[in-house]
């Protein structure tokens, strides 16, 4: 024992220069990541910011308390979860579908040249694809409504009405992500065993029997992981999609945690009860993910992490 | 997957009609938007643009060119994306090379808290209180420091440096060199192209950098360029232009809209094929496990 621990004193001595090496990141983790999980604490007290965290009053569960009585609480939960298990129906299969289809291509040319496209507006911010995707859908003067009235119809106000806002978000996030998407099960097809194939094919197996003996239970696991991390991350929504596409006539449902977190914590200096709300999805999250982790290891003993 | 026996069936051609159509409705947007930007007033607000330019004209760009705020967004966001960037990937090399030395004095217990980092945070408020209380507010480091590190790209750079064969660092260390002399000597020589996937990931991560300019940035001198966007095109009841340009009766309000996301856009369509190449690459080592 004593060696052990005089041979880890040694090799620690031996690295201290990589140690150093490490400092700067050390200090980036401590003070942009475990500090403010320090600081969530603010959660619990009626934070003042010129008193700091140990000068303000501690308040116990008084800012959860009201965030549980206020509805407009409630109404940003429905909206994050609805939109994100809609996502799950909808902008989760997409990715799967496009990589099967690319996967049945025989021309590769065509193959790359359609992949190269699908990826390009991964790389476009949210204020592009917002601006973009506005300017496409203008009743007045876009694209899509043009067509619409060149076919006898009227045109229609995509961005203010929430149910087609529901519709255009889904879309967007497919729009933007799909090609991107298609990678990770691109991947998993092309490192599938071309024995399977050929033993399938000796067996007279066709194209589409193929597709559903072999191809799809090759890339179950990878499909079981995205899925799973989808489910994990229900409670989490970024703030520009839903912030840039928004405007005041959808509010009602494209008010979601991360936009309403900004909104009463940064607009309205609501800092503790801002804090309260984000302590609550990061929790919430946080578990989701666990059980995410821990059903992906009873299903195919493997975690995701 | 079809194979050369496999004979051409109904599903091929429909196969390739829908591929063509999910690429048309990548572009489509894009070329629609460039019109747009080219296109006179009348036309646009008559809805008579559609995939080409009606009623050729130039006032558009000349507006977005000759704009002193875009211009100073323009300035500041190449600046941001070339300090960010290189803070990024210098701080990332310098956790990624301990990290992948195995036998490394507490390796799984920092490795551990940093993934800890990815699945829980303090939230938006006490990381802004933070922000703040370092008098970060209004510089560029504000839009820097809190994502010094992306914790993806730091396990993406250690599979990397991982993979490096450790006889290497070795024989350096036999003959003195220090550590930081391996890194910059041997390790990173070796790495150009995760250093180059790293740089591309950062980079158009800057480039494209709204939400944390609109919550730490107040001065108008330090606007990046998708802030400036966002004013212009999607700040509500259409005092965007006022607020840009510092006018707005006499400029062609649509087609400098267009004109501005196609000018915010266009460096990263001319870095795309080398984003195509190395982020395809990069997603790839970061789907593999470790």
């Amino acid at each position: 024992m004593l060696t052990l621990t005089e041979s880890r004193w040694r090799r620690m001595i031996r690295d201290r220069h990589l140690y150093l090496l490490l400092l700067p990141v050390f200090a980036y983790y401590i003070v942009f990541h475990f500090v403010p999980m320090y600081g969530v604490l603010m959660a619990f007290t009626d934070f003042n910011i010129f008193a700091g965290l140990r000068g303000s009053a501690w308040v116990g569960l008084e800012n959860f308390q009201m965030m549980f009585r206020n509805d407009d609480f409630f109404i940003v939960l429905r909206n994050t979860v609805l939109l994100n298990v809609i996502s799950l129906l909808v902008a989760f299969p997409a990715p799967l579908i496009l990589a099967l289809l690319l996967n049945e291509v025989r021309n590769r040319r065509l193959k790359r040249t359609v992949q190269a496209i699908v990826y390009l507006p991964h790389f476009l911010s949210w204020v592009v694809v917002s601006g973009l995707i506005i300017s496409v859908l203008s009743p007045s003067s876009g694209i899509v409504n043009a067509v619409i009235r060149s076919f006898g119809g009227e045109s229609v106000y995509f961005m203010t009405e929430p149910a087609w806002w529901i519709a255009i978000y889904q879309f967007s996030g497919v729009w933007k992500d799909v090609g991107w998407g298609t990678i990770i099960y691109l991947a998993a097809l092309s490192a599938l065993d071309p024995n399977l194939y050929d033993a399938a094919m000796i067996d007279g197996a066709s194209r589409w029997q193929r597709l559903k003996h072999v191809t799809i239970p090759g890339i179950t696991p990878t499909i079981l992981v995205v899925f799973l991390l989808s489910v994990g991350n229900v409670m989490t929504i970024s703030f520009d999609r839903p912030f840039l596409l928004g405007n005041p006539m959808v509010l009602e449902v494209a008010d979601v945690i991360s936009t309403y977190v900004y909104r009463v914590g940064l607009l309205n200096v609501d800092y503790s009860y801002a804090a309260a709300v984000g302590l609550f999805q990061s929790v919430v999250n946080f578990v989701f993910l666990l059980t995410a982790n821990w059903l992906s290891n009873r299903i195919k003993g493997q975690g995701l992490f | 997957m079809a194979t050369r026996r496999d004979p051409i069936t109904w599903f091929d051609a429909l196969n390739v009609v829908l591929l063509t159509m999910v690429a048309a409705a990548c572009l489509i947007p894009m070329i629609h938007v460039t019109a747009l930007s080219f296109s006179s007033e009348g036309a646009i607000l008559s809805g008579r643009v559609s995939l080409f330019p009606v009623g050729l004209q130039l006032q558009g760009y000349r507006t977005v060119f000759e704009s002193a705020a875009m211009m100073r967004a323009l300035v500041f966001t190449v600046y941001l994306t070339i300090v960010g960037t290189s803070v990024n990937v210098m701080i990332t090399a310098l956790g990624a090379y301990p990290l992948a030395k195995p036998d490394l004095v507490g390796r799984r217990v920092i490795w551990l808290l940093i993934l800890f980092t990815m699945f829980f945070s303090g939230g938006l408020i006490p990381t802004f209180i933070v922000v703040r209380a370092l008098g970060l507010l209004d510089t560029v480091w504000a839009l820097i420091l809190p994502g010094t590190i992306a914790t993806f790209n730091l396990i993406l750079m250690k599979t990397y440096f991982s993979g490096i064969p450790t006889s290497l660092a070795e024989s350096a260390r036999m003959d003195g060199a220090s550590e930081i002399g391996i890194l910059m000597r041997i390790i990173l020589p070796l790495s150009t192209p995760i250093i180059a996937t790293l740089t591309l990931f950062y980079g158009v991560g800057h480039w494209n950098q709204f939400f944390q300019a609109l919550i730490y940035i107040q001065d108008p001198d330090k606007y990046t360029l998708q802030l400036r966007l966002q004013q212009l095109i999607t700040d509500g009841i259409g005092f965007g232009p006022t607020v840009v340009f510092g006018r707005s009766d006499d400029i062609p309000v649509e087609s400098v809209k267009a004109g501005a996301i196609m000018f915010a856009t266009a460096p990263v369509l001319i870095a795309f094929p080398f984003l195509q190449k190395h982020f395809v690459k990069g997603a790839l080592i970061g789907s593999l496990k470790e």
